[in-house]
């Protein structure tokens, strides 16, 4: 399988010469769901926010598809296949469903065709078009937020906790719902803190701390590790008192 | 007191136009515009030249509309007016704001806007010299709607309000039936979030400056239509237009025209129990009292 995603030896920060990622390195498969999880601080939100062109890249390169896109406006990615879902305002409040669906569809060509498929994925956001994006509850607001995501057919979605301040049940179906995109062919690169459900729904698994690669492999490997458990899982260190 | 609230409506009107402009700039670029209030004496300046400009030419362009002292020549001079103030706005962005946001903060582009209006108004001097000036030197009557109690309305003061609430109808269509007006109040509520839904960041800034410079324009000539105009008349509508901006919530152009309105029609009722000379200072205790009991606006929200 070729990537979708590489990102390599990537150093980025929000000031210049004070990197939070020091030579970041991950690989994402295409079709298949990657969590990056590690300790908060990490500078996890830092890596999704500068794949998506919203941290400045001071060294390194993110390849799309194999096309080198570091330095892209975030504006510019959406056509090129790529699409973010931030953590927190990830909606616009004040505007409607249908005006916030509207404007991330104003350059698709297949406007209505593809609004209609949102709302097959997304049926409840089809009964509330009229209703302001604000008055949504949390797990909606994160299903308006993913369908912007997927409004001009991305190939990669990164999605930064989507299950933050969401009650269990919704988070492990929005976790369920990221999982379900893979089967649709798209890429997705999850940072989350709920780190024990991200691993159950996601292919590969890399572990950043102290903005650097810890450790990665397969999720499933890294969920049945003790030492990778007891370490970045919230297990007790070995010999801990 | 019915006087004084038709006055406050017709100021809260202008004012209301001026400050639709700077509340989406304060909120996109996050930083006080203390030259924004400029562009109102650019704008009726701008309208002053070509409106004599085009009455030159073509005289028969500058016969009033009666009852209206407003030409078909100064009706030109407007729309031209309002193109030349927004270019002039999306100018000094380009030539002095967007320098300064690439390299330093917020406090450096507030004192840099106290700059820029210094200039602005220096040059206007210069040019236009200090003394008061009229569109037109037609007596405008007044129209008496009640004698007790004595009501008067001029017929340019029931135009300007008509217009200023047709511009922000206009504007209110935009805003909310195109999908250029839901990219404007995306930038407005969540700039960052707007550039990941595709929206480019340095346009939507350039059609900000380009917008609100143009209502900005119109509200000067209104003002000066009904009144007269001065060097000084930006700097006359820096505190009421700041205040409009402040008690509807930076970033609500709703809040904006609300907040014309009311700092508007409590300037004109404050007439009726302080000396004229306090009435400037009504803005300012506007801003003091929202301040203090709701520090983001009617309708803002923490930028922090």
């Amino acid at each position: 399988m070729s990537a979708a995603i590489r990102i390599e030896g990537m150093e980025a920060g929000y000031v210049r010469d004070l990197p939070i990622l020091r030579q970041v390195n991950l690989s994402a498969q295409r079709a298949s769901l990657t969590a990056i999880i590690g300790p908060n601080g990490a500078g996890k939100s830092t890596l999704i926010k500068a794949i998506a062109g919203l941290v400045p890249v001071s060294s390194g390169r993110v390849l799309l598809d194999g096309r080198d896109i570091t330095g892209i406006r975030p504006d510019e990615m959406g056509p090129l296949g790529l699409s973010y879902v931030p953590q927190t305002d990830n909606i616009f409040r004040h505007l409607t469903i249908a005006e916030n669906l509207a404007l991330v569809l104003r350059r698709v060509p297949d406007r209505q065709s593809r609004l209609e498929e949102l709302f097959a994925l997304f049926p409840p956001l089809a009964q509330k078009l009229t209703d302001r994006a604000g008055s949504l509850s949390g797990g909606q607001r994160q299903m308006l937020a993913v369908a912007m995501a997927l409004a001009t057919r991305p190939g990669v979605v990164l999605m930064d906790e989507p299950s933050a301040g969401l009650s269990p049940k919704i988070a492990a179906e929005v976790l369920e719902l990221a999982r379900s995109l893979t089967t649709r062919g798209v890429t997705v690169l999850l940072v989350e803190q709920n780190v024990r459900q991200a691993l159950r729904v996601a292919d590969h698994c890399y572990i950043l701390a102290e903005g650097r690669n810890q450790v990665d492999g397969p999720a499933a490997a890294i969920l049945a590790d003790p030492v990778v458990g007891e370490i970045y899982l919230g297990g007790r260190r070995p010999g801990a008192a | 007191m019915i006087q004084s609230l038709l006055d406050g409506i017709l100021t809260g009107a202008v004012i209301s136009l001026g400050a639709i402009g700077l509340t989406m700039v304060m909120h996109m670029l996050r930083f006080a515009n203390f030259a924004y209030a400029e562009l109102l004496a650019i704008g009726a300046y701008a309208a002053l030249v070509f409106d004599r400009l085009f009455a030159a030419l073509v005289p028969a362009l500058g016969t009033a509309f009666k009852p209206l002292t407003l030409s078909a020549s100064l009706t030109l001079a407007t729309l031209l007016a309002m193109a030349i103030t927004g270019a002039s706005a999306v100018l000094i962005d380009w030539l002095i704001f967007k320098r300064i946001r690439a390299k330093a903060d917020a406090l450096s582009m507030v004192f840099a806007s106290f700059g820029v209006a210094l200039i602005i108004r220096n040059v206007i001097t210069l040019v236009f010299g200090h003394n008061a000036q009229l569109y037109s030197p037609d007596i405008a009557f007044a129209v008496v709607l009640s004698l007790d109690p004595l009501v008067l309305v001029k017929p340019d003061q029931v135009f300007v309000l008509a217009a200023a609430l047709a511009l922000m109808a206009a504007f209110h269509v935009v805003l909310t039936r195109t999908t250029f007006g839901f990219a404007l109040r995306a930038v407005a509520e969540n700039p960052a979030l707007a550039q990941v839904a595709g929206v480019r960041l340095s346009t939507m800034i350039a059609a900000v400056w380009l917008i609100g410079g143009g209502l900005s324009a119109a509200a000067g000539v209104f003002y000066a239509l009904t009144n007269h105009l001065s060097p000084a008349l930006g700097h006359n509508f820096l505190l009421p237009v700041f205040a409009a901006t402040i008690v509807g919530g930076i970033g609500s152009v709703y809040g904006a025209v609300l907040g014309g309105f009311i700092v508007g029609i409590a300037s004109g009722l404050s007439l009726m129990v302080l000396p004229s000379g306090y009435v400037p200072a009504m803005p300012f205790l506007i801003i003091l009292g929202v301040l203090l009991v709701r520090p983001h606006g009617l309708f803002g929200e923490d930028l922090a």
